[in-house]
């Protein structure tokens, strides 16, 4: 009888991640997930470091285990991200900052092709000023392409509640963008 | 959702996020040539090197023989009638991901019938224990805090057509390095 695993195993990704290049691997899904470390860190290096830790695990003890790479990353990106957290517990309350961990200077985004920086600047402060629980489900539906369900699942959350704040999300964006929409 | 919400979902997916800097790459593929010890390299703490092991011990090597006995166990039980037992499970399990082809004529979709094996459904990775070990000496001779984290990785497969589920779970210890802050 063969062993219920055996190596390799080919995920649910359009690229087969054991035969594609780390880079290649990174390249197509390492700016995702460091959208998504963004909004569980403090800066930009953190959101960096924990990437790094993530996906260095991952490729080098993970990626022939079944499952969606992509879930298996974002979990231990926000492990990561929570781990980093309790050991920074002891920053001042002066270091602590009000908007939840988002870098003021620091794009989100990358320009868009023929468009001037402007809208993208607009939204980036929008997204900026969601509280912090809308925010993560925002960028984990719309970026990472998660469902509610997985989206409940990584947060702890049940997938009603996710789409509610999504909705949330959606209906505040909307009012902070609303005038530049007719402008 | 209004037609205006819909307009801002499409908006916001058409921006891309930023791509990682090329330090992050560099850090990463440091980690991933670094020998088996794994050096976690910290921008925050450029000169701090944790060694991350896997604590294995009798108790954890009997605990992963128990869950390997069960899976092999669950997959040689024998199957309800009415299910092909050319497929078997430990087949199933080992199995590419199962990838429906739905065939479209016109405007017709014709409907997959529910497969019989078992595809991966998730993965949890739970911290359950963070213990401080001990204050060390590094190499630099400057005080460290060694952290031991206590994690268990689950993951879930799941036989559509007898809706059956599988799970394993896999304890697993980190031991990280950190310098100790003395103010």
């Amino acid at each position: 009888m063969t062993l219920p695993f055996k190596r390799p195993i080919t995920p649910r990704m359009d690229v087969p991640h054991e035969t594609a290049p780390w880079k290649q691997w990174f390249a197509d899904y390492g700016p995702k997930l460091l959208l998504c470390a963004r909004q569980w860190t403090r800066s930009l290096a953190d959101a960096e470091d924990v990437v790094q830790e993530a996906f260095v695990r991952y490729w080098r003890h993970q990626r022939e285990l079944p499952g969606d790479p992509q879930a298996l990353l974002i979990t231990s990106v926000r492990r990561a991200a929570l781990d980093l957290a309790r050991r920074n517990s002891r920053r001042t309350a002066r270091e602590d900052r009000a908007d939840g961990g988002l870098e003021e200077t620091e794009a989100h985004f990358c320009p868009l092709p023929g468009e001037g920086d402007e809208r993208r600047l607009e939204i980036e402060a929008a997204l900026h000023r969601l509280p912090a629980e809308q925010r993560e489900v925002l960028v984990l539906k719309i970026w990472q392409e998660l469902t509610f369900e997985q989206i409940g699942e990584l947060l702890a959350i049940s997938p009603n509640t996710a789409a509610s704040r999504y909705r949330y999300a959606l209906g505040a964006l909307r009012k902070e963008l609303e005038p530049l929409c007719h402008g | 959702m209004d037609e205006s919400l819909l307009e801002l979902e499409n908006e916001l997916r058409r921006l891309r996020p930023s791509s990682p800097s090329a330090k992050l790459l560099k850090h990463i593929e440091a980690g991933l040539v670094a020998p088996e010890t794994r050096l976690k390299i910290s921008r925050s703490a450029p000169a701090v090197i944790s060694t991350i092991g896997f604590w294995l011990n009798w108790r954890t090597v009997t605990a992963a023989a128990a869950v390997a006995a069960f899976v092999l166990i669950l997959v040689t039980l024998p199957r309800p009638k009415g299910i092909d037992s050319a497929a078997s499970a430990s087949q199933a399990l080992a199995a590419a991901p199962v990838t429906p082809v739905v065939a479209q004529e016109a405007s017709a979709v014709v409907p997959v019938p529910a497969v019989d094996r078992y595809q991966p459904v998730g993965a949890a990775s739970v911290l359950y224990d963070l213990k401080e070990d001990r204050v060390v000496t590094v190499s630099d001779k400057t005080p460290a805090r060694r952290l031991r984290y206590r994690y268990v990785d689950t993951y879930t497969w799941k036989n559509p057509a007898t809706n059956a589920s599988l799970k394993w779970s896999v304890p697993r210890d980190e031991v990280r390095v950190l310098p100790a802050s003395l103010h």
